[in-house]
């Protein structure tokens, strides 16, 4: 989950509470926040490109603006600064405002529905025909009176890059523009556009040579920022397989933007802004109505002045962004009883919402909730019923155990290891576990096993060592023993694992067969004392025994057995036992003999124990 | 008549009431080797039946030069032998002839000191006493051979006869040829208790170390002695074969759900993302199931869907919420997305397949198994995992039994105190996470829980609240062992499985 570094001072002001680190951590806490720490961060402003980092102390930083690359940088200052994981769900939390309105609400400090009452701007955005293909929902909002200094510039880019993460799905679903309303001509124009229908010049330039950062100052069409600029290469996938690509344009032709991919860099945002324009697009209209009240209510509780943009449908229709209009939700309070396993009136729940920035009203079991515009992830009352949980606080629920009696019943797969695991132990074996992920190399080929590719192969592994599931035991216990040459012999280890073999008739393509693995080493080690132990694991298991000879290209000629079993009139094929090949040491690096063995935990005759594709005997 | 081992009885029989003896005096009247004296000895003292003091002596050995006189002789003896020889008088100048040594300055100094010839300007003349010493040894010569065969002390010199005192007085000022140094030995005397045992009469028997079969059998146990041993020695190390302490902690988990009436289940570790993901209510779109966090499989790349209304219910659920009473995600949902196969990433996809199966209350199941996350192997991450998930299906299911039944589940784990807060989970609302006070530790996140949405419930033929709960047990066993890399788990070192405690 991404880290949020949130002012403490800006946060406290817009609480208008003082709160001591502890209390403020155990308010956040409560409200679901997982608090990482305390934490000072500094600010640079890149004299190249006014862009503003910051830095946490003891951070990695080289020194270098992290959008143009220049070294100039100027510290303009450092805030004490809350870490916090971001909480998905919450997007309306992601900043300072955001925070501080949950805050109040939990500290009783404010409750119910907060005021987000928007004049109109007299700005509209006109959407053209065809955009049902192209990027179909845009909300716009204007934002005046703002006072943006590093900190507020900072936060709100950095709120706008968690939103595109969590509401937008990294601007799948939407994406959010920002720009200076000063160096526009209102009204807006969405429309679609050739790829090399227009020029402008994109945020931070077009890079000079491929793959470095901003550069020069001229217009690219969009098929060459696609191709060339960072963000454009970045982003192209959204734009994949359209013919004409959304633009948004003002009354005199300027571009603004390109979403979901770039800004134009004539109408960027910087310290000294006072009033912007913000748009929301995307495929996802709820999405997009979300995120741009998300902003809305932000940028209006940190204390500037939004106004609403009206759209122009294609179709004639108009409506008025953000709309900050609350959904109503029925609430069953019974319901919401039995969930949480509480006994609350409905006025009791009804107050618990309204710490939660809801208003209720109460009818006699059932309360109607009005849900703030700003919350996306109420789907279900259930969600609701979360919320008063919150607000009435987790640490006041008592703790209960369900009456109803059940009976406890182990899977037999589990029972059987453990009676194996017994017999093992018993014989003084030792007990490793070792990883399910492996690679063909050293699981065939340095086995001298042939390899034919049919086994669990891993589409996206993260590394070349683990590539696929193992099918056997024997790498893993080779591997433990490798990692332990140097430790006192003799070394007698097991393991008890799940190995997968392929299986087209099964719902998911694949068996899992628990697999018992028995590994001995030490200078007398060898085929008799193996056999030995496997006798003994037997008999405890009920099990009579034969050994028949076999070839298996990770074991000594001569010196491989199948292990034949029967039980009642069942006639199994148990496993395979023998001396492994001194090429198998050699290529593991291991020094002393060794002798393996794997057997089935659930021998059936149809499926041979022999691991990798052996030829029994 | 008390029987007694052979050298225990020789020990008593040689020690008197009242009269103590140091060991090398012990030896000569016991006629037993030192060695096995001591034991002897020791044995009889730990019985009480013989004291050891212990007494500071001085112990006396042979420098080299020492060593030389006592296989030779000492320097004016030769001289001694030589000057009678030649008459009784003789010149300084003719001495390194008669003795065949090039310098004869201490013949002449210890000749002269002893007093066995007088000396004036040139010669040297045998005196009276020194006629009388020439067939005679010097207390000194007697000591010196004496301790050729290696350090005495003065007490077992005296014992062996030598007067130490003259011996001494004589080697004044001889620095070169003998070294003394304070050593303690023991005295050994009878104790009352000793003494009673010996005047009842003791006989000596055969000691044995092994008491064989053949013993046993012809009773001839009864006849010997079996050999008593020193307790307190140090013997070899030997190690149990032992669980690994990862499986410790998974069969203790499984113990506290089946001792509270949980049946377990399990589930394929490929599987169809339906499971894993759709039937859970995580919208297609979701950052979980990118391939940057959830491996999904080449071969084989597809598996099969369960029935198709049930297919339909979830599929309609995550469109518009069907008839959960949800909004849903507001997208079209996709079946081949859902028939792709993955590495299970949480075995929620168990205990889901469980509520499929039988929706009907009141169940509580389990499930424990390897889960997979994409990551590099490092100090703390693996791509896979042990984890525990848990359900209850009851008209009872609440948050409220579900926070009592994990602070029971956790207090059965060895927690001191378990607390709850809220958190995020796509399936669950409420959810939360549980954190646990362990001794030593402080508060450990444990599990993340909740009551399964409606949305995920409903689709499946559920109409009972169900509570839920999951968490890797790879950090619970760390902390408990006290690791620091969760590689040592599965790459272990066999010294660490030897020697990690079986005991809590």
């Amino acid at each position: 989950m991404p880290l949020v570094s949130i002012p403490v001072e800006r946060l406290q002001k817009l609480v208008n509470r003082r709160l001591s680190r502890d209390d403020l951590t155990t308010a956040l806490e409560r409200l679901g926040n997982d608090v990482e720490g305390y934490a000072v961060v500094s600010r640079y402003r890149c004299a190249a490109c006014g862009q503003v980092l910051e830095v946490l102390e003891h951070e990695d930083f080289n020194n270098r603006c992290d959008a143009c690359g220049d070294k100039d940088l100027a510290v303009t200052g450092w805030s004490e600064v809350v870490r916090i994981n971001l909480l998905p769900v919450r997007p309306d939390t992601f900043d300072a405002a955001g925070l501080a309105r949950a805050l109040r609400g939990i500290l009783g400090i404010e409750t119910g529905l907060p005021e987000h009452r928007f004049g109109r701007s007299g700005i509209s955005c006109r959407v053209s025909a065809g955009m049902e293909d192209v990027r179909p929902h845009i909300a716009g909002a204007v934002v005046r009176g703002l006072r943006l200094d590093d900190e507020g510039l900072k936060a709100l880019m950095k709120l706008q890059e968690n939103l595109h993460w969590a509401l937008g799905r990294d601007r799948r679903r939407a994406s959010i523009g920002a720009y200076d309303l000063d160096t526009l001509r209102p009204g807006f124009e969405f429309r679609p556009v050739e790829p090399e229908g227009v020029a402008f010049v994109p945020l931070l330039g077009m890079p000079a040579e491929p793959g470095a950062r901003g550069g020069e100052m001229r217009p690219a069409t969009p098929r060459e920022i696609l191709r060339r600029h960072p963000k454009g290469v970045a982003y192209a996938h959204l734009l994949a397989g359209k013919d004409r690509y959304p633009l948004l344009l003002d009354s005199a032709g300027t571009v603004l933007s390109m979403p979901p991919v770039i800004n134009s860099e004539p109408t960027r945002v910087t310290g000294k802004t006072e009033n912007l324009f913000i748009d929301v697009t995307g495929p996802d209209r709820h999405a997009v109505a979300r995120t741009i009240c998300v902003i809305a209510a932000a940028l209006a509780d940190g204390g500037a002045r939004v106004e609403t943009v009206t759209i122009e449908h294609a179709d004639g229709r108009t409506e008025e962004t953000p709309d900050m209009t609350p959904a109503a939700m029925d609430l069953d309070a019974a319901e919401a009883n039995r969930v949480l396993g509480l006994d609350l009136a409905p006025d009791e729940m009804a107050g618990q919402l309204a710490r939660m920035r809801h208003s209720a009203a109460v009818a006699g079991g059932r309360i109607t909730v009005q849900v703030p515009a700003y919350r996306s992830d109420v789907m279900h009352q259930h969600d609701l019923i979360e919320d008063i949980a919150i607000g009435y606080g987790y640490h006041r629920v008592p703790p209960r155990l369900v009456p109803a009696m059940t009976v406890g019943r182990p899977q037999p797969t589990e029972e059987d290891s453990e009676t194996c695991r017994r017999a093992l132990t018993g014989l003084g074996l030792m007990e490793t576990m070792t990883l399910l992920l492996t690679n063909p190399q050293a699981h065939f080929r340095t086995l001298r096993q042939p390899e034919d590719g049919s086994y669990p192969q891993i589409e996206n592994p993260a590394n070349a060592d683990q590539t696929m599931v193992r099918q056997h035991l024997l790498t893993g216990l080779l591997d433990t023993l490798r990692v332990n040459v140097a430790a006192e012999m003799p070394q007698r280890i097991f393991e008890l694992g799940d190995c997968l073999e392929l299986d087209p008739g099964a719902e998911t393509g694949t068996r899992v067969r628990r697999m018992v693995g028995i590994g001995l080493t030490g200078p007398r080690a060898g085929f008799a004392d193996c056999k030995t132990v496997i006798e003994a694991l037997g008999a405890e298991l009920d099990l009579i025994l034969r050994f028949a000879p076999a070839e298996h290209p990770t074991f000594i000629p001569g010196r491989c057995a199948l292990v034949l079993a029967e039980r009642g009139r069942a006639r199994l094929d148990w496993g395979i036992m023998g001396e492994v090949h001194p090429e198998v040491l050699q290529a593991v690096g291991i020094g002393q003999p060794v002798a393996l063995a794997q057997l089935h935990l659930d021998p059936t005759p149809e499926h041979p124990a022999t691991p990798g594709r052996a030829s029994g005997a | 008549m008390t029987r007694l081992p052979e050298v225990e009885y020789r020990v008593l029989a040689a020690l008197e009431p009242g009269r103590s003896l140091v060991l090398a005096e012990l030896a000569a009247a016991s006629r037993v080797d030192q060695s096995l004296l001591t034991a002897g000895a020791v044995a009889l003292s730990q019985r009480g039946l013989v004291a050891i003091a212990e007494q500071s002596q001085h112990e006396l050995s042979l420098t080299e030069d020492g060593q030389r006189a006592a296989a030779g002789g000492l320097p004016e003896r030769a001289a001694l032998a030589a000057i009678r020889s030649a008459g009784g008088t003789v010149a300084f100048a003719g001495l390194p002839g008669l003795t065949g040594r090039p310098d004869t300055r201490a013949e002449v100094k210890w000749l002269t000191k002893k007093g066995w010839c007088s000396r004036d300007a040139t010669t040297l003349t045998l005196t009276d006493h020194g006629r009388a010493a020439a067939d005679v040894k010097g207390a000194d010569e007697v000591l010196v051979e004496k301790l050729a065969g290696g350090p005495m002390t003065e007490a077992e010199l005296a014992a062996a006869g030598v007067d130490v005192r003259s011996a001494l007085e004589l080697l004044r000022g001889r620095d070169e040829l003998l070294r003394r140094r304070r050593r303690t030995s023991r005295l050994l005397s009878l104790t009352d208790a000793g003494a009673a045992l010996k005047a009842g009469g003791i006989e000596p028997a055969q000691e044995v170390t092994q008491l064989t079969p053949e013993l046993i059998a012809t009773g001839r146990w009864r006849d010997v002695i079996i050999k008593r041993y020193d307790v307190t020695l140090a013997t070899g190390r030997q190690y149990p074969g032992k669980a690994h302490p990862l499986q410790r902690v998974i069969q203790e988990t499984r113990r506290a759900f089946l001792e509270m009436g949980f049946e377990e289940t399990a589930s394929p570790v490929v599987e169809t993302a339906f499971w894993d993901f759709d039937a859970l209510f995580q919208p297609q779109d979701h950052p979980a199931r990118e391939m940057q966090d959830t491996f999904y499989l080449a071969v084989p790349a597809a598996g099969r869907l369960p029935d198709a209304e049930l297919v339909r219910r979830v599929a309609r659920t995550h469109e518009d919420g069907g008839d959960t009473g949800s909004t849903g995600w507001r997208y079209r949902w996709d079946a081949a997305t859902a028939r792709k196969l993955v590495l299970r990433t949480h075995t929620t996809a168990a205990t889901i397949r469980a509520v499929a199966q039988n929706p009907g209350p009141p169940r509580k199941v389990f499930s424990v198994g390897k889960v997979f996350r994409r990551e590099n192997v490092d100090q703390t991450h693996l791509p896979e995992f042990i984890q525990i998930d848990g359900i209850i299906i009851d008209e009872g299911a609440s948050l409220a039994t579900l926070f009592g039944t994990l602070s029971e589940f956790y207090l059965r784990m060895g927690a001191k105190e378990v607390r709850f807060r809220p958190s995020f989970f796509p399936y669950t609302e409420p959810s939360a996470e549980a954190f646990a006070f362990i001794e030593g530790l402080g508060w450990v996140e444990m599990c993340g829980c909740g009551v399964f949405r409606p949305e995920v419930t409903r689709p499946l033929g559920c109409r009972t609240p169900v509570i839920a709960w999951g968490g890797g047990l790879e950090r619970v066993a760390m902390l408990r062992f006290g690791l620091d890399d969760i590689r040592k788990l599965y790459w272990a070192d066999i010294n660490w499985l030897r020697e990690t405690k079986l005991c809590r």
